[in-house]
């Protein structure tokens, strides 16, 4: 097979069964999980085919004249590997877990077919070979994921959609205003590790960082840093599969992927930290961290927490960033597999307490440990992975943020860490406490028992706390996150 | 071939209306078999002019001082090609959308149009052009009258005397000039053309009166009403169709003719921007469906005169010139399957209230998916001819330094998303009563996918724009 023909059938094998889910009535439950299904799976023979041919130094890129001066770029790296094994197997698990949650209500075809899409976008995002092309899947997040908000079609469902709409769509006029001057000076160029605009001589210092400023705020506002955070708890509203895909991997990471790749293969990190964009960056990164830890201190709803948890733990990636050196950018690129995965099971079990018992509160947590124990106990382990205890992958994530740190002589950021993790405890440690230490209350048996639903809900949940285990305690293995971001690392600061 | 394809293009219609016209009953099979020979001819024209250029025909033998001349130049024989694609499919949708009466007219009426557009668009004679435009003006007219509300005729009304005085300007600066000069062919003029006043205010005269046509903020007033009120494939023709044929003839005329000062032509700059804005914050507040696609019309209009604003810049000429291409050409396919699909929205609810319309994307799926992917050209967001529109003007702003023109272009962005966004979000909300499901019937699936055609082609040929902008140098 040629090697420009699996990037399309990779993209395809999203895109086709959407239309056809889009097609078929929302009655046929069947016929829409067999092509959804289909997709996933050879969406994943597509990944592990890549993966393949890049351990035998194959070539992978694909690139077409969208208009005279600028192109669709597509190809893969190892950096590519990371997000689009993470959309892949978090597609599988939210899927399965979306059948199960969205079981029996109205217009599934509608939401399976933009779930779809929607992978369509992230993976495009991933195997992006230039600004350019990122920047239309970028855009096509947008759309793809706007419907996926609103789809409760409540009142605080359209609120939150707005919001999200008004936040991305003005961020990405941002992000296209930084990339039509970036064009115009830089012409048509593909990522490159190390960087491409360092050898643009006649840029001005202060122009190159007004783009980056841009270009932060477009792409920043994804990420949701702080201020641009908004949209992110208030599209809590959506249905739980949403937002366990909006956090982990779809929106939130995107932003993250793109600020990695603008700062590593846009700017180089070299031209970055000359400029001060890394110090711009750790700016940022750390009032958000803070901000998301306090805010989500306060949150009396477990979504809400939730959410302003990843508010602050996506930050951390772009502190990964800030911090110039391998080791800082070890962290970030394995938190951002890391969290997505800690953060997906979080998001599976907060849903299926919803679902099953109707708890969406924290104080309704009370002894959850006896009702549903495999439940509580996936929560348990992504909280404590969020945390940061060993030997979880949460763990791994913050010891190489703290290297990072430590190497760069940043003594403060290490002291940010340990107040993040602290904050993170004083959020996450009374929930489990409640769920195992405390008597439970009356309402749990209110619920009628869906065995087969169940099973559903609850497995991907264990599946993604066994993950969020095995990442931690593999870490050492060559194809772990933390073994692809090393050869990542070696690219970028081999000169 | 290709020398007779020119007359068989004029006579065509020529025919057709009149067949249509004698055999009233019969109006939609001629209709249709018109619209699918006039989109084949318009399809060889395209090849003529890729592969054999330049290329001029010349009626009776007689050559230009004294005879007509036609030449098919690449810009204009494409937006004919996007014209008579968009005829057809709209003339399969009328075929199953409008009553036997109103087909009866439509038919014959927008096929005389479509000779109109064939003589503004290929015609290098700027009196022939004169007739190409009152053709289009009293068919377009005629067109707009065909819903018999008391609405609808008055806005008809307007629309009438708007077009005949516009039509009226334009013929007394083709007056001035063949009485200055005795010529009437464009490229004849070109050398001869001197900067005095009787041209000037030829000149002016012929501005003011495309300006007019076009429904350019302020000379729009007509549009919206007129619009708004016709019939669905009628309201598709007036927006995709008729008033491009002006703007063609405004940017033909200001690239080749016109001799005017730097300040005049950015002057037509600020009307579009003033277009854009106008529009767009009407449409935001618009309550009716079509009158919201109407004022969004206006808006996207303005994109068009964005040109002025570049066309005498030392920066790269063909940057701006793409940018408008693509809006010309996204705003056709767009607005025409938007207006078509928002036609079989308002044919469930029977009512052009939007806050009725809530919820439709459960009953008409098709129909709503086509308004968004419309919605997707024109805010410009990727990929789409939109899109490829707004990257140029964006980079022809950046490289001539005009902060301006870049904050209109971005604002005007972010109006547009809001008013339509704000349709889609209702669209996809919960819908008010179930009952309307049982009110959409078996005949809405050749409607809902004619619309859905032209939206989805307001994207997808974004993918071949590389593929455009070769082809039309």
């Amino acid at each position: 097979m040629q090697n420009s023909t699996i990037l399309l059938l990779l993209l395809a094998s999203s895109t086709l069964p959407a239309l056809i889910i889009f097609l078929t009535p929302s009655r046929y439950v069947l016929t829409r999980n067999i092509t959804n299904l289909s997709g996933i799976f050879s969406k994943i023979f597509f990944v592990l085919l890549l993966f393949h041919g890049l351990a035998h130094d194959e070539v992978y890129s694909l690139s077409f004249a969208f208009t005279p001066h600028s192109s669709i770029v597509l190809k893969v790296d190892t950096l590519s590997m990371l997000f689009a094994t993470l959309s892949s197997i978090l597609w599988l698990f939210t899927t399965i877990y979306a059948i199960a949650y969205f079981k029996d209500t109205k217009n599934q075809n509608r939401f399976f077919g933009f779930f779809s899409l929607c992978v369509t976008a992230t993976v495009g995002l991933s195997v992006a070979g230039n600004l350019f092309t990122f920047f239309i899947f970028y855009e096509f997040l947008t759309l793809t994921t706007f419907a996926l908000i609103l789809h409760t079609q409540t009142v605080e469902a359209k609120k939150a959609t707005i919001i999200y709409l008004a936040h991305t769509i003005i961020g990405g006029l941002f992000f296209l205003v930084a990339l039509v001057v970036l064009q115009s000076v830089s012409g048509d160029v593909e990522f490159q590790s190390g960087g491409y605009l360092g050898v643009l001589s006649d840029a001005s210092p202060l122009f190159l960082q007004a783009i980056f400023v841009l270009l932060l705020i477009g792409i920043g506002v994804k990420a949701a840093i702080f201020p641009l955070h908004h949209w992110l708890p208030s599209a809590m509203a959506a249905p739980a599969p949403v937002s366990a895909l909006l956090h982990a991997v779809a929106v939130v990471k995107a932003g993250a992927f793109g600020l990695i790749r603008v700062v590593y293969e846009v700017y180089g990190v070299e031209l970055s930290r000359s400029l001060g964009l890394l110090d711009i960056l750790l700016g940022v990164a750390v009032v958000t961290i803070l901000f998301g830890s306090i805010m989500a201190l306060r949150q009396l709803d477990i979504k809400k927490l939730l959410a302003y948890s990843t508010v602050s733990q996506v930050s951390y990636i772009l502190l990964g960033i800030a911090l110039f050196g391998p080791l800082g950018t070890i962290g970030a690129m394995v938190h951002l597999v890391h969290q997505g995965v800690m953060k997906i099971t979080l998001f599976f079990c907060a849903g299926a307490f919803a679902k099953l018992h109707n708890i969406k509160k924290i104080d309704q947590l009370d002894g959850l440990g006896k009702v549903m124990p495999f439940g509580a106990l996936a929560f348990s382990i992504a909280a404590l992975g969020m945390i940061g205890i060993p030997p979880t992958a949460g763990f791994i994530s913050k010891y190489y943020l703290a290297l990072g740190a430590y190497e760069n002589e940043l003594l403060w950021v290490l002291g940010v860490l340990a107040l993040s993790s602290l904050l993170n405890a004083m959020y996450f440690l009374p929930l489990l406490y409640r769920i195992w230490f405390l008597a439970p209350k009356e309402l749990h048996t209110q619920q009628q028992e869906k065995k087969g639903a169940n099973l559903f809900l609850l497995l991907p949940a264990l599946v993604g706390a066994l993950l969020s285990l095995l990442l931690g305690v593999f870490a050492l293995s060559d194809w772990s996150p933390l073994g692809l971001a090393e050869k990542i690392v070696e690219l970028e600061y081999r000169r | 071939m290709f020398n007779n394809l020119i007359p068989a293009l004029i006579i065509t219609p020529a025919l057709f209306a009149i067949l249509g016209f004698l055999f009233s009953k019969r109006a939609a099979f001629f209709g249709i078999a018109f619209g699918l020979i006039f989109f084949s001819e318009s399809l060889l024209l395209l090849y003529g002019v890729a592969t054999k250029s330049p290329w001029a025909y010349h009626f009776g033998g007689w050559q230009a001082p004294l005879g007509i001349a036609f030449a098919p130049l690449r810009f204009g024989s494409s937006i004919l090609g996007v014209s008579a694609f968009v005829m057809l499919l709209t003339f399969i949708y009328a075929r199953f959308s409008l009553q036997e009466s109103q087909r009866a007219l439509f038919y014959p009426l927008s096929t005389f149009l479509a000779l109109g557009l064939v003589v503004v668009y290929l015609s290098q004679d700027i009196f022939t052009i004169y007739v190409g435009l009152e053709i289009i003006g009293l068919c377009a007219v005629g067109l707009s009258a065909l819903q018999k509300s008391p609405k609808a005729l008055h806005a008809s009304l307007v629309y009438l005397f708007s077009t005949l005085v516009a039509s009226g300007f334009y013929l007394l600066g083709v007056v001035i000039i063949y009485a200055k000069y005795g010529l009437l062919n464009i490229s004849a003029l070109i050398p001869v053309i001197q900067e005095e006043l009787p041209t000037l205010v030829a000149f002016g005269f012929m501005v003011v009166a495309f300006l007019l046509k076009t429904a350019v903020f302020p000379l729009s007033f007509w549009l919206a009403n007129a619009h708004a009120n016709a019939p669905t494939p009628v309201s598709a023709l007036l927006s995709a169709l008729v008033i491009k044929a002006t703007f063609y003839l405004m940017y033909l005329f200001a690239a080749t003719l016109f001799i005017f000062e730097y300040e005049l032509s950015y002057f037509l700059a600020f009307l579009g921007v003033g277009a854009i804005f106008y529009g767009g914050i009407k449409a935001y507040l618009s309550s009716d469906l079509k009158l919201l696609i109407a004022y969004s019309t206006i808006s996207q209009v303005g994109y068009l005169l964005l040109i002025f604003a570049f066309i005498d810049e030392h920066t790269d000429p063909s940057m701006a010139f793409n940018a408008m291409a693509f809006a010309l050409f996204s705003h056709t396919l767009a607005k025409s399957g938007f207006f078509l699909a928002a036609g079989v929205v308002v044919h469930i609810a029977q009512t052009k209230e939007i806050s009725a319309l809530q919820g439709y994307a459960s009953i008409t799926p098709v129909s709503v998916f086509a308004i968004a992917l419309s919605a997707v050209s024109l805010i410009g967001l990727p990929p789409s001819l939109g899109f490829v529109s707004k990257w140029y003007y964006l980079q022809s702003a950046y490289l001539s330094e005009s902060w301006f023109f870049l904050f209109a272009i971005i604002g005007g962005g972010i109006l547009s998303a809001a008013y339509l966004f704000k349709l889609l979000i209702l669209f996809l909300e919960h819908p008010l009563e179930e009952g309307h499901l049982l009110r959409r019937e078996k005949s809405h699936t050749t409607l809902e996918w004619t619309a859905f055609t032209l939206s989805f082609l307001s994207v997808f040929l974004a993918f071949f724009s590389n593929s455009i902008i070769a082809f039309m140098g």
